[in-house]
């Protein structure tokens, strides 16, 4: 056992460092409000339409409720590690741009703490800025235009603590306390090509930091061979601290204006997911979820637009043969999904609304260790009213690996 | 050891996903302008008001490498005359045999340096004068346009000709014979005198090249240097057979200058005598001068500076550029000068110095030419450097201002003008353009 937490350690390092410093987006539309909001859940259920509230964390860690950590293996210890890449394209009415983003979505184990205790860490980023934008404004009061470039780099990371209790056997609660730390820099250059003018940088750069928790609960009933499960997660309204630096400077003298000050803080508003999930004892599971964001309180700003209350489902089916075969394509697992998200924003009175296609399937290996690859297919935005409309072919894979740590071996 | 080796593929397998973790982009987005909102603009201001007015001071004319002569009408300033005066030295090697030796003539050689203001298309008359007053420097060791020497009244030489500038053909006006032969005789009897080269310039105290101002219509420029502006001895000598020799008097150049004078002393610019008066542009038709040889330079102010304060707490200013439009009514387009300069001027016109640009070149202006309508035509100068660090001084002084004159080079030989158009008049007027960038600081 020695022999094998050394490598973990230097894995979870490598990663919290990696975490911090990525670049997860390139879309325009991560430059609202707090970025773009990703989602923590594993890959495999990501392949499920992102469905899976109501789904115990049995053999993956669902980090979509911590309710589901009641459900871990006594003797196991999971591993996850997550990472995706993803190419997308974005058209305007008139330009194309093609990106290729590659990143570490996020890092977790899990393991019973209790006998009706599943405990569980996560690191993973909560919302993503990233964008490189050209745009160009009139000097006001002339016919002249000049060129004005946007960059934001940076977002929102989430480091989890998932806690599951059972309570009797139907029935588990769940807590996430996690918290929330980002950085964001927002930089805006204007430059003055057609009056030969001073070139300027206008920096903003937000530190946010907040504890978040998370509540959950499943509920599991048998029927006849099959399990219906209901379940269901909310957060409370969460204030971001925020801390906000400002520095103006110009490519011939230096800084011109330096501002450091607590800002109006962001938040997190009130949000809740529901999901109802069948598995059956032929090895079909099918899930749905639903969502709620209360985001119109959110306080945002949301320059050119405004914050909106999001709804959102999600809608997955699994089959995972539950016979031991020995081809490894029938033991495989395999899956399918739909999900639709609105975005909290709504930008020059067009509401910004994701929908996808996913699918994906798992290669279990012997020793109980997942491999999760999916499959996702995405469109969101619009070409109208000069907006981008952006396409998405993300690829995901998700390595959870299966430790026995707490079963004491007879031989070595 | 099944188990193990899965093991090592799955850490395999994860470290290949950390490393090949990357980014990369084609194409970009050129976004409407619709889409991106930000609270920051940049806004013209062209309101801000300055006051322009015409300053007058005594201008160096000695030492210019450069002689002016001539009469100008200017339209607005009216006559203006300018004569340059030379004073000579006794040749140091001057040989002479009074057996052999007869004179022929002797001439002073002018040099054209293709300057030229006027009309060139009839003659000139230039007039040569021999001085009754010796050349004295002034305490500072210059001679100014408004210095002026006594000379004899009757030329002892005088020349007719149509000026071709272009074609630096040179002038040559040939002296009195009988004057000549009395340098000749001055330098034989005193050949070997001590104090022959200070007795030479007490009898030969120099010329004047003038004009007459009846009949003459332009100004010319002449170089002045040992090589382009001198006497000429022309003789030659009788022996077996007829020798032509030639011998040249230099021409002192450290008391060479030009004396520039206005004949419309009723014209308002010309009033203007004191250095220290300004004559705002609201008492001049809303006009300003600049006018090289008699000194007269433009003054910029921006009375309500303290007003822009404001904009710096808010936002820079990006680029601040000052427009002198030309008043194209009473000038010609090729009459513009090319170049000006601008500078610090304080309360009662001293002046502090020339404006640098962000490489310490002395600021200069662009000319741009509207060739069409004339309309769009004016001198602009980047003044952002300058705006920007005015704004940053503890208490603005708005008795500071600016003036604009044309390079030194050409200011004492030369009758280069510019009438400018004021703040104050409505037509092409001159202004001041502030692009303004605000910043919201949040």
């Amino acid at each position: 056992m020695t022999l094998n937490k050394t490598p973990f350690l230097l894995l979870l390092f490598t990663l919290s460092q990696l975490a911090l410093s990525q670049n997860n987006t390139s879309s325009t539309y991560s430059r609202y409000g707090i970025g773009l909001l990703n989602s923590k859940a594993d890959a495999s259920t990501a392949g499920m339409g992102y469905a899976g509230i109501a789904l115990p964390s049995e053999v993956y860690l669902n980090k979509l409720n911590p309710a589901s950590y009641s459900a871990m293996d006594s003797v196991k210890f999971l591993f996850n590690l997550q990472g995706n890449i993803a190419f997308s394209n974005y058209q305007t009415s008139s330009d194309e741009q093609n990106n290729t983003n590659a990143n570490i979505e996020s890092l977790g184990f899990g393991f019973k703490a209790g006998k009706n205790w599943g405990m569980g860490f996560s690191l993973s980023p909560y919302s993503s800025i990233g964008y490189n934008i050209n745009g160009e404004k009139y000097i006001l009061g002339t016919t002249d235009k000049y060129p004005v470039n946007y960059y934001g780099e940076g977002g929102i990371s989430q480091l989890s603590w998932y806690n599951g209790f059972s309570i009797g056997k139907r029935l588990s609660l769940g807590i996430n306390a996690s918290y929330l730390w980002g950085s964001t820099d927002v930089i805006e250059v204007s430059y003055y090509p057609s009056i030969i003018g001073e070139t300027i940088y206008n920096e903003r750069n937000y530190h946010v930091s907040s504890l978040l928790f998370e509540y959950g609960f499943q509920y599991h009933q048998p029927i006849g061979l099959s399990t219906l499960s209901i379940g269901g997660i909310i957060n409370m309204s969460t204030e971001l601290d925020t801390y906000y630096k400002q520095r103006i400077y110009n490519d011939i003298t230096s800084d011109l204006s330096t501002t450091e000050t607590d800002v109006n803080n962001l938040f997190i508003p009130l949000s809740y997911q529901g999901g109802l999930a069948l598995q059956t004892a032929k090895g079909l599971t099918v899930a749905a979820d639903y969502r709620y964001g209360d985001w119109s309180n959110s306080k945002l700003l949301i320059s050119g637009g405004e914050a909106r209350n999001t709804h959102g489902g999600s809608f997955g089916i699994q089959y995972a043969a539950q016979r031991h075969h020995r081809s490894v394509f029938k033991r495989m697992h395999y899956r399918i999904g739909t999900f639709y998200n609105q975005q909290y924003l709504t930008v020059q009175g067009k509401d910004i609304d994701e929908r996808g296609i996913t699918a994906g399937f798992t290669i279990p290996m012997r020793d109980g260790s997942r491999i999760n690859l999916g499959y996702e297919y995405k469109e969101t935005g619009t070409t109208d009213a000069g907006l981008v409309k952006e396409t998405y072919n993300t690829i995901k894979l998700g390595i959870t690996f299966n430790e026995n740590w707490f079963q004491k071996r007879k031989f070595n | 050891m099944i188990m193990k080796k899965h093991k090592a593929w799955l850490s395999s397998l994860s470290f290949l996903v950390i490393i090949c973790f990357s980014a990369c982009q084609e194409g970009s987005l050129d976004m409407a302008d619709s889409f991106v909102y930000t609270s920051t603009y940049t806004a013209l201001i062209d309101t801000v008001t300055i006051q322009l007015s015409t300053i007058v001071d005594t201008v160096k004319t000695s030492n210019t490498s450069n002689a002016l002569i001539g009469y100008y009408e200017n339209p607005i300033l009216g006559g203006q005359e300018a004569k340059t005066y030379f004073s000579l030295s006794a040749p140091g090697s001057f040989t002479w045999d009074t057996e052999k030796e007869v004179f022929d003539s002797l001439v002073m050689v002018l040099h054209p340096n293709s300057y030229a203001i006027g009309d060139t298309t009839v003659d000139a008359y230039f007039k040569l004068h021999k001085l009754s007053e010796t050349i004295e420097l002034n305490d500072d060791g210059s001679l100014y346009n408004t210095n002026s020497f006594s000379y004899d009244a009757t030329p002892i030489s005088t020349h007719t000709f149509r000026p071709y500038p272009q074609a630096k053909e040179e002038i040559i006006m040939r002296l009195d014979d009988s004057f000549s032969k009395s340098i000749i005789d001055f330098l034989n009897t005193y050949k070997n005198h001590t104090d022959k080269y200070s007795l030479f310039e007490e009898e030969f105290k120099g010329f004047i090249v003038a004009c007459d101002t009846n009949l003459s219509k332009v100004a010319l420029g002449f170089e002045v240097s040992d090589s382009t502006s001198y006497l000429r001895l022309y003789s030659h000598t009788i022996g077996l057979e007829k020798v032509e020799n030639q011998q040249t008097f230099s021409l002192q150049q450290t008391t060479h200058f030009n004396e520039i004078q206005t004949h419309n002393s009723d014209v308002i610019y010309n009033q203007l005598t004191d250095k220290k008066e300004r004559l705002p542009e609201q008492q001049a038709n809303g006009k300003a001068i600049l006018q090289s040889g008699l000194g007269h330079k433009l003054r910029v102010d921006l009375p309500t500076i303290n007003n822009l304060l404001e904009l710096k707490a808010k936002g820079h200013v990006v680029k601040a550029e000052l427009r002198i439009h030309p008043d194209l009514d009473i000038m010609e387009t090729d009459e513009l000068p090319s170049t000006l300069y601008i500078g610090d001027i304080y309360r009662a016109n001293e002046i502090w110095g020339y404006l640098s640009d962000v490489n310490g070149n002395a600021l200069t202006s662009n000319l741009v030419i509207d060739p069409i309508y004339n309309e769009d035509t004016y001198y602009s100068f980047d003044l952002t450097t300058y705006i920007n660090s005015r704004l940053e001084e503890s208490i603005i002084d708005a008795d500071q201002g600016l003036f604009i004159t044309i390079p030194e080079s050409q200011i004492g030989s030369s009758l280069t003008w510019l009438c400018v158009n004021g703040h104050t008049i409505t037509k092409n007027k001159s202004k001041l353009l502030l692009y303004y960038y605000y910043y919201d600081i949040e």
